[in-house]
C-alpha cells in the first residue's frame, strides 16, 4: 500500500511541470520592439535583441561585438511577424525583460489597438513596456540610432524615464497597461511618447579624426565614418491619439504642459521674458499641482482649471532685484501669465486640431455630473472639443537658488 | 476591458492544484506514515540473551573457595578482572576489582592493609577503613565489580562489601569543539558521567535539582543520568521519559544517540523532538525551563527533552548578551535558516521559470555565463551541492591538518577550475556556496536543512515556484505535525512564549517559564 501511495504521490510531481521550463542559456532576451504595418497590410516586426557575449561576461568577452543584434519577421499578423523571427533566430524569445515597444507612425494612424490583444494574450509579452511612436518616414533606423551611454535601446528610454523626470519632463512616458487602460477609459484618449530619428549632421574630417582618435578600440565608429550616415534619436513631446488612431503631436512644451494638467509633472525650467528679447529669467517649476472643476451651466460646459505651482529661480536678469518683495511679485505675475498662455495652447491645440480629450477631462466630468456623463459620454470628444477652459494660475517662489541679489544687479552707489 | 488574463500556463497550474489536493487530501496521513508521522516499527522485541539467564540470582557462599570459583566463573579469563583470596589472622578474605578502573594504592592502604594487620580480630566491618555497602548476590556483586567497584569478600559472611575506589583516566573538563561562546562559560561536558552531574550541580545548588541515576544496556550497562527540576518539571513528560527509558530493550548504549534513537518517537522525520548539547550552562538552563535532561555515560552529548523548535536558534550567549545583539542574532539565524533551505530551489525555480523577476542585467550576465556550460541550471546546482556535502563529509573525517587541505583543494581548485573549465557557471557556485555558510549558522538542523534542500531543489527544478509552494507546504505540515514527547514542537509560538522566541525580550520581562512545558510554578518572578 505505502509503495502504491509513494508512486501516487510521485505522479503528479514527474508528470506535470516540463511545460514552462526555459533553461536561460537558450533565450534571448528581447530589449524592445519594433512594430511596422506596410500599405499592402502586412505587418512587419524588428526585435532588438541583447547580445549577451558582448561584455559582462565572466571569459572573454570584449569590444568586438555588438550589444545588439535585430532580427525582422513578416507576416499577415503581428504574431505571425514575431514568430517569424525564428527564422533567422535559434534562441527562443523571451520578452519578460522587454522594456519599450515601438510603433511606426504608418501603424499608429491605420489602428494601434488591433494588436493590443495579442500582447495581452500571449504569455511571450505582458502589459509593461513602453508604448513608443516613431515619427519620420524610415522608422527601421531606430535600431542605428546612438544611444547615449546605454547598451541598446529598451535601456535608453527607460534611463530616459528617469532622466528626464529629474531635468525636463517635456515627453510622456506610458506603459501598455495605462495606455489600454486610457483607451477603454471613457473620459480619456490615450497617448504615447514619440521618437524623432534625425540624421546627424556629418562633421568635418577633422573632427571625425579627433573624435576617432580619442575613440581608440571602437572599430564600429571607424567604419561608418563617412560611408554611412548616422542618426540620433530625439524623445520628446507627446503622440495624442482618438479611439484607435494617432491624430497629432505635441511639441515638448505642450508636453510639459500635458505633465502638468495630468499632474505628471516631475522637473521643468520655464523662461520668462517681458519684451521677448534680452533680460531673460528662467524659473524651475518645483511642482505643479492642477486642479479640474467642470461646470455644467445650460447644458453649456466650462472646465475651470487651477493649476498652483511652487518655483525655484534658476536665472534672474538684472532688471529684477529680488531682494525685495515687488519685482519678486513682478516675476511672479510673468509667471503666471507664461504659464497661461502656454496651457491655453496646449488645451485648444487638443480641443480644436485633435478633437481628443487627452487630458482625461471627462474623468472630472463623470465624477462631478454621473447622471449628465450618460448621455454626454457619447459624444464626449466633440463636446470637449466645444467647452469653454478657464485657466488661472497661482505661483509663489519659495527660493531664489544659491544667490540672493542678481549677479549683474548694478547696486546703488549710496 | 481585455485586462482579464487567463494564459495557459495559469490554466494548467489550477488543474494541477486541483489534482494535487485532490491526492493530497486523500492519503496525506498515509503520506505522514511514510515520512514517519505514525507510530515508528517497533523493532526492539528480541529474544532475552542466553547469559541473562545464566545469571539468576545466586546467593553468595560463605566459603571463600567457592566465591573464587564462582567468580571466576563469572569474569572468564579476562585479563583485568583481579580476583586475589588471602589469609589474614582469622580467616580468608577475596577482594576483587578491575585493574585499571580503581586505585589499587586506596586498596591496599584502606582493605588489605588493615585485613592483614596483626590486631585484625575478624571485624571485617571495622577494619575497613571506607565507606562500603553491602549485597548478598553474585549479579550484583558482578555489576558493582564492572562499575570500577571493588568487592570484598570473608569468609562465613555470605555477603560481599563494595567499596569505592574508582580512578580512571579520563578528559579533563575542556570547551566544546561545536558549541564555541563569545561570553559565557567555556567548559562542556567529558565523557564521565560524574563529572558530568558535577558540572551540572555546581550551576544548579538546590536540592530540588534531582539526579537519578539507572543503568541500560545488558552487556554495556551504561550508567544514566536523569536530572530534572523537581517541582518545575511536567510531570507527564518526566514519566514518558522513564516509561520509554524501560522499555529500551538492547545490549548496548555507547551513545546518547543510542537513546534518542530509541525513545524518539519521530523515526523518518529529520526533526529529532530532543535536543542535544555539550555545555553544562545550557543544560541547566533548559532543565530550569520545565525540561528532563539525559546524561548518559560516556558521552559529552546530553540530551534535553523536549524541544521546541526554536531551540535551535536560541544559543547560550542569547541570554548572556544584551538584549538588541541578541534579538539580532536570532534573526538572523532564522533568516540563515531559510537561505540554507529556500536558496538553491528557488534560484533554479526562478532561472529556469520565472527569469522576468530577475533584474535584466543579471539574467544578461547569467545567460552569457550559462550559455558555455552543458548542464541544465538544475542539474548544475544539484551537482554542486553533491560536491559540497562531500568535501564537508571529507572534511571531517580526514585527520586535522589534512582536511582544511582537502577542504582547499576543494573549494578552491575545484570550484574555481570547474568555473573556468565551463562545467558549471559561476551563479552556481555563489549560490551553492551562500548555501554552504549558511548552513553552519544553524548546526543542529543539519538533518533538517539537508532533507529539504534536496527536496526543494528538486521540486523547484520540476515544477518552478508552484514546486516551491508545494515543498515548503510539505515542510510546514511536517513541522506542524512533529511533538516532542506530547508538546508540539512549534508551541513555542504562543503570547507568552513569543517574549523568548524569534526575538528576546529582556530578562525582567520573561515572567513565565515556556508555558507549553511547563505545568506547575509557571512563573520565573515570586514578588509582584
Amino acid at each position: 500500500m505505502k509503495r502504491f501511495i509513494c508512486i501516487f504521490v510521485c505522479f503528479p510531481i514527474l508528470l506535470t511541470g516540463c511545460w514552462n521550463r526555459r533553461e536561460p542559456k537558450n533565450l534571448s532576451l528581447i530589449s524592445s520592439v519594433l512594430y511596422d504595418r506596410s500599405d499592402d497590410g502586412t505587418y512587419k516586426t524588428i526585435l532588438e535583441i541583447i547580445n549577451p557575449e558582448a561584455e559582462g561576461g565572466p571569459v572573454g568577452g570584449g569590444g568586438e561585438k555588438s550589444p545588439i543584434i535585430t532580427v525582422e519577421g513578416e507576416g499577415i499578423s503581428i504574431p505571425e511577424a514575431i514568430r517569424m523571427t525564428s527564422q533567422s533566430l535559434e534562441r527562443s524569445l523571451f520578452a519578460g525583460q522587454t522594456l519599450v515597444r515601438f510603433f511606426t507612425e504608418k501603424l499608429a494612424k491605420h489602428d494601434i489597438m488591433s494588436v493590443q490583444d495579442y500582447f495581452f494574450r500571449d504569455p511571450l509579452t505582458d502589459e509593461k513596456p513602453y508604448v513608443v511612436v516613431v515619427k519620420g518616414d524610415n522608422p527601421e533606423k531606430v535600431f542605428e540610432c546612438k544611444l547615449g551611454l546605454s547598451e541598446n535601446l529598451g535601456n535608453y528610454i527607460d534611463g530616459l524615464k528617469v532622466s528626464q523626470h529629474n531635468f525636463i519632463t517635456r515627453s510622456v512616458f506610458v506603459d501598455t497597461l495605462t495606455f489600454i487602460k486610457d483607451y477603454f477609459n471613457e473620459g480619456k484618449q490615450p497617448v504615447a511618447g514619440v521618437v524623432e530619428i534625425t540624421e546627424e549632421v556629418q562633421s568635418e574630417k577633422n573632427d571625425n579624426k579627433s573624435a576617432g582618435g580619442s575613440d581608440d578600440g571602437n572599430e564600429k565608429s571607424g567604419n561608418t565614418k563617412g560611408s554611412e550616415k548616422r542618426y540620433k534619436l530625439i524623445y520628446t513631446g507627446l503622440a495624442a491619439f482618438k479611439d484607435k488612431k494617432l491624430v497629432g503631436y505635441m511639441d515638448d512644451m505642450e508636453a510639459s504642459c500635458y505633465n502638468i494638467l495630468t499632474n505628471n509633472f516631475g522637473n521643468g525650467v520655464i523662461n520668462l521674458s517681458e519684451d521677448g528679447g534680452g533680460n531673460l529669467n528662467t524659473v524651475r517649476i518645483a511642482s505643479a499641482k492642477t486642479d479640474i472643476n467642470p461646470s455644467l451651466k445650460d447644458d453649456k460646459l466650462s472646465f475651470d482649471i487651477n493649476i498652483r505651482c511652487s518655483n525655484t529661480l534658476t536665472q534672474v536678469s538684472d532688471k529684477y532685484d529680488i531682494s525685495k518683495s515687488e519685482p519678486l511679485k513682478e516675476l511672479e505675475t510673468l509667471f503666471n501669465k507664461t504659464l497661461k498662455e502656454h496651457i491655453g495652447s496646449t488645451i485648444e491645440k487638443a480641443q480644436k486640431a485633435f478633437k481628443s480629450d487627452i487630458f482625461g477631462f471627462g474623468i472630472a466630468v463623470h465624477s462631478k455630473y454621473p447622471k449628465e456623463w450618460k448621455d454626454m459620454k457619447t459624444n464626449w470628444d466633440n463636446a470637449f472639443s466645444l467647452a469653454e477652459v478657464n485657466v488661472s494660475v497661482q505661483s509663489k517662489i519659495t527660493r531664489s537658488g544659491q544667490l540672493k541679489k542678481p549677479l549683474l544687479l548694478k547696486e546703488d552707489a549710496s | 476591458m481585455p485586462i482579464g488574463i487567463s494564459q495557459p500556463p495559469f490554466l494548467v497550474t489550477g488543474i494541477m492544484f486541483r489534482i494535487y489536493f485532490r491526492v493530497w487530501h486523500k492519503f496525506m496521513w498515509e503520506v505522514f506514515v511514510i515520512f514517519g508521522f505514525g507510530k515508528s516499527k517497533d523493532k526492539r522485541k528480541e529474544k532475552p540473551d542466553k547469559m541473562e539467564k545464566n545469571n539468576r540470582s545466586e546467593a553468595i557462599p560463605s566459603r571463600i573457595a567457592d566465591c573464587e570459583s564462582l567468580m571466576k566463573k563469572a569474569f572468564g579469563i579476562s585479563s583485568d578482572i583481579v580476583i586475589q583470596a588471602f589469609e589474614t589472622q582469622k580467616g580468608k578474605a577475596m577482594i576483587v576489582y578491575v585493574d585499571g578502573l580503581s586505585n589499587t594504592d586506596l586498596i591496599d592502604r584502606d582493605v588489605i592493609s588493615p585485613l592483614k594487620s596483626r590486631d585484625f580480630e575478624g571485624d571485617v566491618t571495622g577494619a575497613i577503613q571506607s565507606h562500603f555497602t553491602e549485597v548478598l548476590n553474585i549479579p550484583a556483586c558482578v555489576g558493582q565489580i564492572l562499575q570500577g567497584n571493588t568487592a570484598i569478600f570473608y569468609e562465613g559472611k555470605k555477603k560481599a562489601f563494595i567499596v569505592d575506589f574508582k580512578k580512571f583516566e579520563t578528559r579533563s573538563v575542556d570547551v566544546p569543539d561545536s558549541e564555541a561562546v563569545i561570553r559565557g562559560p567555556r567548559e562542556g561536558f567529558t565523557e564521565n558521567l560524574r563529572t558530568n552531574t558535577s558540572l551540572l550541580r555546581r550551576k544548579i545548588r538546590s536540592p530540588k535539582l534531582i539526579i537519578e541515576h539507572t543503568s541500560l544496556g545488558r552487556q554495556t550497562n551504561t550508567a544514566i543520568c536523569i536530572a530534572y527540576m523537581d517541582g518545575i518539571v511536567n510531570r507527564d513528560i518526566y514519566k514518558e521519559v522513564k516509561y520509554r527509558l524501560t522499555k529500551i530493550d538492547t545490549d548496548a548504549i555507547l551513545e546518547s544517540g543510542y537513546i534518542e534513537q530509541y525513545i524518539g518517537e519521530n523515526t523518518l522525520s529529520p526533526i529529532a523532538g530532543m535536543s542535544i548539547t555539550q555545555k553544562p550552562d545550557v543544560v541547566a538552563a533548559r532543565v530550569l525551563e520545565g525540561r528532563v535532561a539525559i546524561m548518559c555515560d560516556g558521552t559529552p552529548h546530553v540530551l534535553t527533552i523536549p524541544e521546541l523548535f526554536i531551540e535551535n536558534f536560541q544559543t547560550a550567549e542569547d541570554k548572556y548578551n544584551r538584549v538588541l545583539l541578541s534579538s539580532f542574532l536570532r534573526l538572523l539565524r532564522l533568516f540563515g535558516l531559510f537561505i540554507t533551505v529556500l536558496l538553491p530551489g528557488l534560484s533554479v525555480a526562478v532561472i529556469t521559470y520565472n527569469q522576468e523577476m530577475m533584474p535584466a542585467v543579471f539574467l544578461k550576465s547569467l545567460i552569457s555565463s550559462t550559455s558555455k556550460t552543458p548542464f541544465p541550471m538544475g542539474a548544475e546546482i544539484f551537482l554542486i551541492v553533491v560536491m559540497f556535502e562531500l568535501l564537508r563529509e571529507a572534511g571531517t573525517r580526514l585527520p586535522k591538518a589534512v582536511g582544511s587541505a582537502i577542504t582547499i583543494v576543494g573549494a578552491l581548485i575545484i570550484g574555481d577550475a570547474a568555473v573556468s573549465a565551463g562545467i558549471v557557471s559561476a551563479p552556481t557556485v555563489i549560490i551553492v556556496a551562500l548555501t554552504a555558510v549558511t548552513s553552519f549558522i544553524v548546526p543542529s538542523l543539519v538533518e533538517f536543512t539537508l532533507v529539504y534542500r534536496l527536496l526543494l531543489l528538486l521540486l523547484g527544478g520540476m515544477m518552478g515556484l508552484i514546486g516551491i509552494g508545494a515543498g515548503l507546504t510539505i515542510m510546514l505540515i511536517q513541522i506542524i505535525s512533529t511533538s516532542s514527547f506530547g508538546v508540539s514542537v512549534l508551541s513555542s509560538f504562543s503570547k507568552e512564549e513569543m517574549k523568548d522566541s524569534v526575538i528576546r525580550f529582556p530578562l525582567w520581562s520573561l515572567v513565565y517559564r515556556p508555558i507549553s512545558i511547563v505545568k506547575e510554578n509557571r512563573k520565573r518572578k515570586i514578588k509582584k
